[in-house]
């Protein structure tokens, strides 16, 4: 059977061996080879549960509202897009929009907030003149004095502007969405980061209820499948690029592209049975990876409601659409190219996607991701109130994946009927053109 | 005479390879300098926070030029050719070594000055470093190819370490990637020093293999 030969070829690669060697190096480093050290407890009275974050507007509000008019005044924002420190200085119409949301928040004027710059506070007296009916006066000691019409207030250099008592959450939480636009997302004021800005301590109350949640709706063992794919996701998203990527180019390698093109065996056939040997190959050692980790806490929880099924679930609807995603773009560019640019490509969105799930890891899931991440044995209701987003975007993965086999089905079969060329010509082109340069050039 | 005769030989092989091999490789790390910026914060950042997109992204430049320097001769039918020429292939080897090192330092060095005009504060150490964690991800991968003839798995060594450098940096001290962003420089000479032993190795290598097959 071909599928069961393109299987062994497979697995006896020395690519395989090497993509086996991180998947055990991986879970072992990462320390979910082993869970029989962290064991999920009913909590008991009097313990510390730690911290967790909480939407609380009045914490949120304020301490955000601060850190936003902090940095307006120093037009410097801390962003995230990618989950890289980003410095971001906005220009002269941006900082304005800014200021129109701090006025909205704070009911100080946009002309005020604009007009306030801490940069010449130490000139002896300074006059800005704004729009002919305001005048700033920027003193020796650092004070401020603006004169509007006959009106004469007095601001010092860390002029007090605060939050406006009569904001709602939902209109503050629509400005913060519009600030976030302005400093192009990722900032401390997008929807997952307000968060961030209101810690409580877990309460006896939430603990209980976490647990019970941990032992109805994972059987404790779900916990556990979650977070070694978690970790595991991470280097599954990638390497099947490489396996893919390496079966292909082996018969290009060992000249057997003619020989193969000129069999009965069909191009659908031939495509398919090699997308699922690799798809298959890269599953096998997960699941057996995946049961060995959950197997060493099945005694810790004798006598309870267990999953015995968890890690199959797991790895088969967390795990597999990112290998096959992989797997199916190393196979579709290599066949087009006849190059292992598939890796660049497909490393390209594996990196920023990885970077992106910094801001994800507490289990928040979107449409686009193409490795979920959970990085916490707890959080089960994120997970139970995510698990929609998370169920489209596995299948949206998966099709998106199926789409790149037909598709690769489509340009073997055209390159055995000696229609489409490869990369070479490309390269050749390429080569062509800098030739003829430098012919002109002499 | 002889003197003019080599340099001459020397610059025709460069000039050959430079177009058909690395000019589509130089294009692909063309393509992630652009992307950096996009990707990344590049104005004005400190010296520490302008490690992160130098180590981050910069430095994988080092797998693209370096990694598929034997990658030609894996094609049994240039093999062949190859090994039927006068001129012995290490020596060809060595040329695209030397100009894989130039395109990586020139590319460090316009990044550099890129991030210096948007208010970076970019050091001499920051320069070297990144040019050193480039080349050392690049000659791991190289060492692979020398040894595996592989291409998908001299991709794959390279970009393993990068994220087990990611996930466990802690552990690995001396052969930190990522140790600029701490402001730790001290690992990069290590990481030089290393990539320079790794290059060296796998042209010893491949030269062992190259005499092997010529025997053959």
């Amino acid at each position: 059977m071909l599928l069961v030969k393109e299987i062994k070829k497979t697995l006896f690669s020395i690519t395989f061996v090497v993509f086996m060697t991180a998947l055990l190096v991986m879970a072992v480093s990462q320390d979910v080879i082993d869970f029989s050290y962290d064991i999920i407890t009913e909590p008991k009275l009097g313990e510390d549960y730690g911290i967790q974050q909480k939407e609380i507007p009045e914490l949120i509000m304020p301490a955000a509202f601060s850190s936003l008019y902090n940095e307006f005044i120093a037009n410097e924002y801390i962003a995230y897009p990618i989950g890289f420190y980003k410095n971001v200085k906005l220009s002269e119409a941006d900082r304005e929009k800014m200021a129109e949301i701090i006025s909205v928040l704070s009911d100080v004027s946009v002309d005020d907030l604009l007009g306030y710059d801490v940069s010449s506070n130490t000139q002896d007296k300074m006059v800005i003149t704004l729009d002919g009916s305001q005048n700033y006066a920027v003193q020796e000691d650092g004070s401020i004095i603006i004169s509007k019409d006959d009106e004469v207030s007095e601001i010092k250099d860390n002029m007090e502007v605060t939050l406006s008592a009569e904001i709602s959450y939902e209109e503050f939480k629509k400005c913060m969405k519009r600030a976030d636009d302005i400093i192009g997302g990722g900032s401390n004021y997008s929807e997952d980061s307000l968060l961030r800005y209101s810690y409580v301590a877990v309460t006896y109350e939430d603990a209980v209820k976490s647990y019970q949640l941990i032992e109805s709706a994972d059987k404790f063992t779900g916990a556990y499948a979650r977070f070694f794919c978690d970790y595991v996701g991470v280097i599954l998203s990638v390497l099947p690029v490489f396996i893919a990527v390496a079966v292909c180019l082996k018969d290009r390698r060992a000249k057997m592209n003619d020989l193969i093109y000129a069999r009965k065996t069909s191009s659908f056939r031939l495509m398919v049975s090699r997308y699922f040997a690799v798809v298959i190959a890269v599953m096998l050692p997960t699941v057996i990876l995946a049961y060995i980790s959950n197997s060493t806490v099945w005694g810790e929880y004798s006598g309870m409601s267990i999953d015995y099924l968890a890690p199959l679930k797991y790895t088969i609807g967390w795990l597999m659409p990112s290998v096959m995603i992989a797997a199916a773009i190393g196979m579709f560019f290599t066949e087009l190219t006849e190059t292992p640019i598939a890796i660049a490509i497909h490393g390209l969105w594996w990196f920023i996607d990885l970077n992106a799930g910094v801001n994800r890891l507490r289990g928040i899931h979107n449409l686009f991701e193409l490795t979920p991440r959970h990085n916490s044995l707890r959080n089960t209701q994120i997970f139970l109130d995510e698990f929609n987003t998370l169920t489209t975007n596995r299948l949206l993965i998966t099709g998106v994946a199926l789409l790149f086999v037909a598709a690769t089905v489509i340009v073997y079969e055209q390159k055995r009927r000696g229609k489409l060329g490869s990369y070479g010509k490309i390269k050749n082109y390429i080569a062509g053109m800098a030739n003829r340069k430098s012919k002109s050039a002499s | 005479m002889g003197k003019s005769k080599t340099t001459l030989q020397v610059w025709q092989i460069a000039k050959v390879n430079l177009r058909h091999n690395f000019l589509p490789l130089l294009l692909l790390a063309v393509v992630i300098m652009i992307l950096t910026p996009i990707l990344f914060g590049t104005t004005g950042l400190d010296s520490k926070a302008a490690a992160v997109p130098l180590e981050m992204l910069i430095s994988i430049i080092g797998i693209i030029l370096l990694v598929p320097i034997f990658q030609p001769e894996q094609d049994e039918e240039i093999r062949d050719l190859v090994a039927s020429k006068y001129v012995d292939s290490t020596y060809v080897h060595l040329i695209r070594v030397i100009y894989s090192i130039i395109g990586i330092v020139l590319l460090v060095m316009v990044f550099s000055i890129f991030m210096i005009m948007f208010g970076c504060e970019i050091t001499i150490e920051l320069i070297g470093g990144t040019i050193a964690d480039a080349m050392f991800l690049g000659a791991i991968g190289l060492f692979t190819s020398a040894v595996t003839s592989n291409a998908p798995v001299s991709f794959m060594i390279p970009l393993l370490y990068y994220v087990l450098n990611l996930t466990m940096k802690s552990r690995f001290g001396n052969f930190n990637l990522f140790s600029m962003m701490s402001s730790d420089y001290h690992p990069n000479i290590w990481l030089f020093v290393s990539s320079i032993a790794f290059i060296v190795i796998a042209v010893l290598i491949k030269r062992g293999f190259d005499k092997k097959y010529r025997l053959v």
